[in-house]
């Protein structure tokens, strides 16, 4: 490895890079202006960095240097002021290049104005995209000569496409990284399918895809905690969310880097969009959130992913592992659940997390005290009243019941508003006549109308469970099903 | 009620269940066995030992891995799952995390991963390897390891710190691969004096995480699950700590203990079956509840269509179910239109034709859930509560497709995830049927040939034929002592 890393590992005080067998040099008395001439990039970073956390009179001068403000945020807002194009290998002036022709250079940049499209803020290393005015698609007709994303790498179409960091035409060079000095000193290694002549489960990777993780596993190898690792974890996890170490990985580097975690917090919000049914990226998000010490803003994004989907087990999850950490059981999530089963009654995740917040606080007693038993089981009526036959307030009710260790027989009254056996004609919920076998069967001399709840339940309220109602009554020692019919004859 | 009828249908009355497709099926596995899979997989280039597993053990289910391929090409396979073997223990998931190219500091990101591990012995006794490879002793200490205080495990160990959030399909992988490598006996493997995993402190972890409905989840708190339900009943069979049989009847003593306390709870002091007389806790403290809670997956609503209100009932829920729904007498009408419908309704329930299961409460139903329902059920001794008819008919002419394999929802295209589970759905749902009208001993015994598909291991989801062959290879390395085996199943 080169200097570059070697410095880097050494900057983390975690992981000592051990160089047995070499003698120590003879220590040199030296100036500090020779030292900064001899150091490399990435120590002058971290030297940078350290004065501009001890010195705050140093920072407003780095910051003068490197920062410009940012357009229409009245100067209080700052952005960087310097951008390294990763394929023309020029830094060009963020301000100087506003309205020309690089807008589409690379990287965070891309993220903070929202500019770009997915596919541009993925290339920290340089990508192919469209170039919707070459002449190349003038005539060109998508059914009968494909789709112009796929022919990216025929070589009779390169003319069709730029280099989204510097809109250089894709003829001219192919391999952007290869190209780049920030790559030039890392080996990729390529993926290594062992001696095997038949590998299992191959996959036919993108050119993109095999590149960004030959670099990568040429970083983590190194254990390289570098702002450039940095930029590649966030395109690996873009095509592989699920990756099991590259997150590990990243918030190592996020750390030891000192990154700006509220930074990070934005591109999360866009990766959870995008990868809606990832959990790492909650688990990442927890990491971060945990750090920062501040929820300020959580409840809003939960809120909002909940909107794409109110039943997102990861989301739910999330917003548990918030109300732990941050203590929020009284700051509005009672009435967040209302809310939910406002929109939809049947929601379970929604009633789930009701159950959590009541009863989910250690050492709370939650329906255990008899007023907010009385609060829940007034909650669970209500969704009953409003729609009968949902299963979620029926389990509610059971699972107050069993928490406290009360007979099933509480809910006697509520079953039979909804299910009784003096009408079988009109039962308006099957969970009720399910519960109200149940506590039939419990009461004595009460098998004979559990079973006469089951037939009814197997032969017309629910027969697509038949085979369980029967299992149930065969288990009361009752015999056979018998059809409805003869039930209410 | 709308519903889809998917290309692959192929209609049939509704007592003559349809027959599988299996040159269809075959055709669609030997693709994805020799052609790289599409670029949509990487995504789950991370989880390619799981990839491997399903197409393997699917060409097993359907009888057509030994025909369709060679005995040199199955060596290639093993050598492929072995050169993924971690020389600490363990295997990784994906050749794309390998870095042993790199001499050193490059363990520390090419960690062994726990599912990965499952499904790599799991794939290795399908292929009739005899596990010599198997670094079996250091892998018994790595999974010690991988176990977290609170008995739960992780997926993934990365300095020294367990990953992987918290999640029975840790804890259902840890306790297969234990199962494998040394029985179900506990404490120091005789062999390798490797100490054992806490096995009383991760049955604890099951318990706590056992939800108000009868369902599991994950964690604490979190909603039930059917995979992570599954994924606690079958760690519990693997670790021998499933409550007593349900159909036999318990004396009392046992039916006392199936609901004993958690031990933080004071009842049981402590956990080491010497100091109880021999007598361990166990998971499952209502296992009537679970079955209740698992027949209750059972649904007709199998399309997102369905999710949809269509007899305009019940206006203010966005998604409503259809179960019994279609059934039910509804009292009072919020609009003409919903009385309307209702009246017209018709007398036939068609509904009864397709019956999938969901993996939640109030859901839409999804291929895989007919997996991890089915077998929970199975395990649980009551695959009875499931009508086999309906189901079958649900995969063969719902889910299945044209071009074989099976999606997740009616007309969704084949992914080998659900395309694996529904095939294996289909081998228990074969098993039940037969237990119910033919053999007494749940047709383990019936001949191959007479089989659609081989009959499946609901505990390790492999065939039952595959697992068998453990049973030489414990012999071989003396970890059994005859107690252990159970025939498989
Ligand atoms: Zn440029
Ligand atoms: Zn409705
Ligand atoms: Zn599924």
């Amino acid at each position: 490895m080169s200097d570059y890393s070697d410095a880097d590992s050494n900057a983390d005080s975690f992981e000592p890079r051990l160089t047995s067998g070499e003698p120590t040099p003879e220590p040199q008395p030296t100036r500090v202006d020779n030292a900064i001439a001899d150091a490399t990039i990435e120590r002058l970073k971290v030297a940078l960095k350290t004065v501009c956390q001890e010195n705050a009179q140093a920072k407003e001068i780095v910051s003068r240097i490197l920062l410009g403000t940012l357009p229409g945020s009245n100067g209080s807002l700052k952005r960087k002021r310097y951008e390294t194009c990763a394929h023309c290998e020029e830094e060009y002036s963020v301000e100087e290049n506003e309205k020309g022709d690089c807008v589409y250079h690379p990287g965070r940049l891309a993220v903070q104005y929202g500019c770009l499209s997915r596919v541009s803020l993925m290339s920290s290393i340089g990508r192919k995209r469209i170039d919707v005015g070459s002449d190349t698609w003038a005539d060109h007709d998508d059914e009968v000569h494909g789709d112009p994303e796929t022919l990216m790498d025929e070589p009779g179409f390169m003319e069709g496409f730029m280099w989204d960091c510097c809109r250089r035409n894709g003829r001219e060079e192919e391999d952007a990284s290869g190209s780049d000095p920030t790559w030039a000193d890392l080996t990729p290694l390529p993926t290594d399918e062992g001696s095997s002549t038949h590998p299992l489960a191959q996959i036919a990777y993108s050119p993109d895809y095999e590149e960004t993780m030959s670099y990568l596993r040429a970083l983590m190898a190194a254990n390289e905690l570098s702002p450039r690792a940095l930029e590649l974890t966030e395109d690996l996890i873009d095509m592989n969310p699920a990756h099991y170490t590259v997150w590990l990985y990243r918030s190592k580097i996020l750390f030891a880097l000192e990154s700006d975690l509220y930074e990070e917090l934005e591109w999360l919000n866009e990766t959870a969009l995008a990868h809606q049914k990832n959990y790492q990226i909650w688990h990442h998000r927890n990491l971060i959130i945990d750090k920062l010490g501040s929820c300020e803003g959580e409840a809003e994004f939960v809120g909002r992913m909940l909107e794409r989907d109110a039943k997102n087990y990861h989301v739910w999850s999330y917003r548990q592992w918030l109300v732990r950490r941050f203590n929020l059981w009284e700051a509005g999530e009672l009435e967040f659940t209302e809310k939910m089963l406002k929109e939809d009654v049947r929601n379970n995740s929604a009633w789930n997390h009701r159950w959590f917040v009541v009863n989910g606080k250690v050492a709370a007693m939650g329906v255990g005290d008899p007023k907010i038993r009385a609060r829940e089981i007034r909650v669970a009526e209500e969704a009953i009243k409003k729609v009968a036959q949902n299963q979620s307030p029926w389990n509610y009710l059971r699972g107050i019941v069993k928490r406290c260790g009360l007979p099933l027989a509480e809910l006697k009254g509520i079953a039979e508003q909804y299910a009784s056996l003096e009408h079988p004609h009109s039962v308006r919920s099957s969970f009720a006549l399910d519960l109200l076998a149940e506590i039939l069967a419990e009461e004595e001399g009460g098998k004979e109308q559990a079973g006469r709840a089951l037939d009814l339940l197997a032969t017309r309220y629910d027969p697509v469970r038949k085979n369980y109602w029967a299992y149930r009554k065969s288990q009361l020692g009752m015999g056979e099903l018998k059809q409805a019919v003869n039930v209410i004859a | 009620m709308s519903c889809t009828y998917s290309s692959a249908s192929v209609l049939s009355s509704p007592d003559t269940p349809p027959g599988l497709d299996k040159k269809r099926h075959t055709r669609y596995w030997l693709r994805c066995l020799r052609t790289h899979l599409p670029s949509a997989y990487i995504p789950n280039d991370s989880n390619r030992m799981t990839l491997a597993f399903f197409t393997i053990s699917a060409l097993d289910l359907l009888s057509s891995l030994v025909p369709n391929t060679t005995p040199e090409e199955r060596a290639a396979y093993i050598d492929w799952i072995y050169s993924c073997q971690i020389p600490s223990g363990g295997f990784r998931a994906s050749p794309s995390h390998d870095l042993s190219a790199v001499k050193d500091g490059s363990a520390q990101w090419d960690p062994a991963n726990v599912p990965a591990t499952y499904f790599a012995l799991a794939t290795l006794l399908i292929l009739g390897d005899d596990l010599n490879r198997v670094r079996r002793k250091e892998t018994l200490k790595w999974l010690r390891c991988m176990q977290r205080d609170d008995g739960s495990f992780g997926e993934t160990l990365v300095n020294g710190k367990i990953e992987g959030g918290m999640d029975t399909r840790f804890g259902y992988c840890a306790t297969c691969v234990r199962y494998i490598l040394r029985g179900k006996r506990e404490g120091p493997d005789p062999t390798s004096e490797e100490q054992d995993t806490d096995v009383d402190a991760l049955v604890e972890c099951l318990r706590k995480a056992e939800t108000y409905d009868g369902g599991m989840s994950e964690m604490p708190f979190h909603e039930a699950h059917a995979g992570f339900t599954y994924c606690a009943i079958a760690a519990l069979h693997f670790i021998d700590r499933f409550p007593w049989p349900i159909r036999s009847q318990p004396s009392e003593g046992q039916r006392a203990f199936n609901k004993m306390p958690l031990r933080k709870e004071g009842i049981v002091s402590t956990t080491s079956s010497e100091q109880q007389g021999g007598i361990k806790t166990r998971g499952l403290t209502s296992p009537d509840l679970t079955i209740h809670w698992l027949a209750s997956r059972l649904t007709a609503t199998i399309s997102s269509e369905d999710e949809e209100d269509t007899y305009a009932d019940e206006t203010d829920t966005p998604e409503t179910c259809h179960d019994a729904h279609s059934f039910v007498h509804t009292a009072n009408f919020p609009t003409s239109m919903g009385e309307t419908s209702e009246k017209s309704r018709p007398t036939s329930h068609f509904a009864l034709d397709w019956v999938g299961f969901n993996g939640r409460c109030n859901k839409v139903a999804d291929t895989c859930y007919a997996f991890w329902v089915g077998a929970g059920l199975t395990l649980m001794n009551a695959s009875r509560v499931i009508h086999p008819t309906p189901v079958r008919r649900y995969l063969l002419e719902q889910t299945a497709h044209i071009v074989g394999g099976f999606g997740k929802l009616p007309g969704d295209p084949p992914d080998v995830y659900h395309s694996y589970l529904g095939l294996a759905a289909l081998s228990l749902l074969e098993t039940a049927a037969q237990a119910a009208h033919e053999s007494p001993r749940e047709g383990r015994d019936k001949p191959v040939e007479e089989r659609e598909l081989k009959a499946l291991d609901a505990c390790m989801c492999v065939s039952i034929e595959a697992k068998s062959r453990l049973y030489a290879i414990w012999q071989r390395w003396g970890v059994h002592d005859g107690k252990d085996w159970d025939g498989g199943g």
